[in-house]
């Protein structure tokens, strides 16, 4: 176990590396400069040297970018261009508030997920099933981007429920736990809502595939010969061995909540790492792309981690081979 | 030439088309005409794609770039049509598949509708009531509701929607086929070779592979895409990049077991090389997951394809595409419903009915994926 865990690791690392190596790459050899909104015909040529002497935007690209990994290296992720803040604050900031997002919408998104395909495969070839597969394919192909207008134009504009933007109100609710906590659920709710759903249709759409895989199997024939009640012999038979699959597509969908969050951040004004990310790379400004980029696959990375883990934990058979 | 040396280089032309065998007279015809098709239109249509997509294109430019589009649909085809036939077995087969298929409801409606949206791109100057691009007096034709003369109203410019979204399905399939064909292609390459050698490269490969399906695409796709000047080629070889793996994957597997079936180990026996048994025995058996991949990844694509035009990053205006004309609409949602309501609509229609006719072919030929 320790050594599988090693070696994901040591994986893992490479990974991050290239990843890393790979976006400084692209960042520096593309054309556009994080200086160049500063450039005006007034500004004397010398003070620009001087600023960009000062960002070592001078130097040539290995010793940038041998500095970077230093940097990085030490924890150090540099200070972003645009707002002279160090990145590592303004992450500091922007991840809780994407956490805050994603982790919401994955909880929901594993719930109803699982629950509908479930539902849909006990029911397989119902009216019901079918009509569920098709509600889960809608979702499934719905860009959120428009699934998002679709709830704002009715839940904020027209039925004036929900908030459509920001994580609070402006100006802020009166003091209170109650009142402030009230708010920030009524903030979270539509951006949730959309993040959840559609991966929420993928994951149901995945769940019901496995579990009809599973459910043709003889094991699941020798638990109704052997006369155990149907819902025992779906819900803990059935269901224990379509999970680990379930599982690891629950682990590879960390991206897409991430790389979904981009588009919903930007919707719902969510100052989130998404948002940062866009407005950054418009800007050009590259230690903050870079970083961006570097949490990212790392969270990515930690995700499929966690995938493989939690199969080892839901399967034993997983276990026993990596013992050997 | 004697008539006896025509019969024989038509073998050999044959013998290198993926997935056709000599024989089978009326699926090589097919396929040999889509080719031919093909290699017309590209010869037909090649300055004026060149035009459209690197000169600020005229209309002329971009209605003449599509003729050559067309061609790649028909090789999209042409690659599929044996993939169905599979002539492997005997007709047998085919008409099993075709049965099922058929049978497949939903897959059929799919297939319906996403021919109908192939149409409507092919044909778009001729159905399209009006011309996209027009901008009337603005004050007179801005955020007209929709009415008989204009089905689906018009936007801030007094464009018509509707004639929008018709050419709008242009740039989504045109993207679609090339970034997919392109996907195919090099997954399908790599996972067959991966899958065939075996052993440490395999490992290697798959890694690598692995590494990449963990990357998080739109964020790459943001960062590449902003970061270079935006040009329609960029998204499709971004698009392509982020989509071969999967492809590969499920190539690598069907190749692994491919391997050591008999008609492999026989081949092998017989002294073939490397290169001819991949491309004559493995890929071919392995061409209904690439049918059934391909198929899944076009919806995926026509997807991110609107998350960029959405965010600003895809087709510059004023060429119109869906994404983009949902991101026009977003301070109108309620006042001028219609102008971001039906391309988003098109956006759904083109991506759920790719899906049911992945999902149908999977089904039909019996593909297993993941």
């Amino acid at each position: 176990m320790i050594r599988f865990l090693l070696r994901r690791l040591v994986h893992a690392g490479i990974l991050v590396f290239v990843t890393l190596t790979a976006t400084f790459f692209v960042i520096k050899l593309a054309p556009g400069d994080p200086l160049s909104r500063y450039y005006s015909p007034e500004i004397n040529p010398q003070v620009m040297a001087a600023v960009r002497h000062q960002w070592g935007l001078d130097r040539p690209l290995p010793v940038q970018y041998a500095r970077t990994l230093w940097s990085y290296l030490r924890g150090d992720f540099g200070v972003s261009i645009s707002s002279q803040r160090p990145v590592s604050d303004i992450l500091g900031e922007t991840i809780p508030r994407t956490l805050v997002l994603t982790l919401s919408a994955l909880s929901l998104q594993v719930v109803i997920g699982l629950l509908l395909g479930a539902l849909s495969a006990k029911n397989r070839y119902s009216v019901l099933d079918k009509s569920l597969s098709f509600v889960f394919l809608v979702f499934y192909s719905l860009p959120s981007f428009y699934f998002a207008f679709v709830l704002i134009a009715l839940f904020s504009l027209k039925l004036q429920w929900l908030p459509s933007a920001n994580m609070y109100s402006i100006p802020p609710v009166a003091a209170g736990f109650f009142a402030v906590f009230a708010d920030r659920a009524a903030h979270l709710v539509l951006p949730v809502t959309v993040l959840a759903l559609g991966s929420a249709a993928a994951l149901a759409r995945y769940t019901r595939g496995s579990l009809l895989d599973v459910i043709h199997q003889d094991f699941i024939q020798t638990a109704r010969a052997k006369g155990l009640p149907e819902g025992r012999v779906f819900w803990i038979h059935a269901m224990r061995n379509a999970l680990p699959q379930v599982v690891t597509v629950i682990g590879l969908s960390v991206p897409f909540l991430l790389g979904g969050a981009v588009v919903i951040e930007k919707i719902f004004a969510w100052p989130g790492m998404g948002a940062l990310v866009v407005d950054s790379i418009f800007a050009r400004d590259y230690p903050v792309v870079l970083a961006a980029n570097f949490i990212g696959a790392c969270m990515v990375i930690f995700g499929n981690l966690l995938a493989d883990l939690s199969h080892g934990w839901a399967d034993p058979r997983v276990r026993l081979c990596r013992r050997s | 030439m004697k008539w006896g040396d025509a019969r024989l280089v038509r073998s050999r032309v044959i013998d290198y088309i993926p997935g056709v065998r000599r024989g089978r007279s009326p699926w090589v015809a097919v396929v040999f005409s889509l080719h031919f098709y093909l290699y017309v239109m590209i010869l037909v249509a090649r300055g004026a794609l060149w035009a459209s997509l690197f000169r600020s294109p005229s209309f002329g430019d971009v209605c003449g770039g599509i003729a050559a589009v067309i061609g790649l649909v028909f090789f999209y085809a042409a690659s599929v049509l044996p993939g169905i036939v599979d002539a492997r077995p005997s007709g047998k087969v085919f008409a099993d598949r075709a049965r099922r298929f058929w049978a497949h409801r939903s897959a059929v409606v799919g297939l319906v509708v996403f021919l109908m949206f192939v149409g409507a791109s092919f044909l778009a100057p001729l159905i399209a009531p009006y011309d996209p691009a027009a901008q009337t007096e603005p004050a007179l034709q801005q955020y007209q509701a929709p009415s008989s003369s204009h089905p689906m109203g018009t936007d801030k410019f007094g464009r018509d929607v509707c004639s929008r979204v018709i050419f709008g399905a242009r740039v989504s399939l045109a993207v679609g086929v090339f970034a997919v064909l392109l996907a195919a292609v090099v997954g399908t390459v790599f996972g067959a070779f991966s899958g065939y050698v075996g052993g440490r490269a395999d490992d290697v490969a798959m890694r690598v592979v692995d590494g990449l399906l963990a990357f998080p695409s739109l964020l790459l796709l943001l960062t590449l895409v902003a970061f270079f000047a935006n040009s329609l080629w960029l998204v499709i070889l971004v698009l392509a990049g982020t989509g071969w793996m999967g492809v590969a994957r499920l190539v690598r597997a069907d190749v692994v077991s491919l391997k050591e079936r008999d008609f492999v180990q026989a081949a092998v026996a017989s002294g073939i090389g490397h290169g001819r048994i991949v491309w004559r025995h493995l890929i071919p058996n392995a061409l209904g997951t690439v049918v059934v991949a391909a198929t899944l990844r076009f919806a995926v694509i026509v997807l991110l394809e609107s998350y960029l035009s959405f965010l600003g990053l895809g087709v510059q205006p004023p060429m119109p595409s869906w994404g983009g004309m949902v991101f026009e609409g977003r301070d109108v949602l309620l006042s001028a419903w219609w102008t971001s309501a039906f391309p988003g609509l098109a956006i759904v229609g083109a991506v759920v009915s790719c899906n049911l006719l992945g999902d149908g072919l999977r089904d039909a030929m019996d593909v297993r994926m993941g």
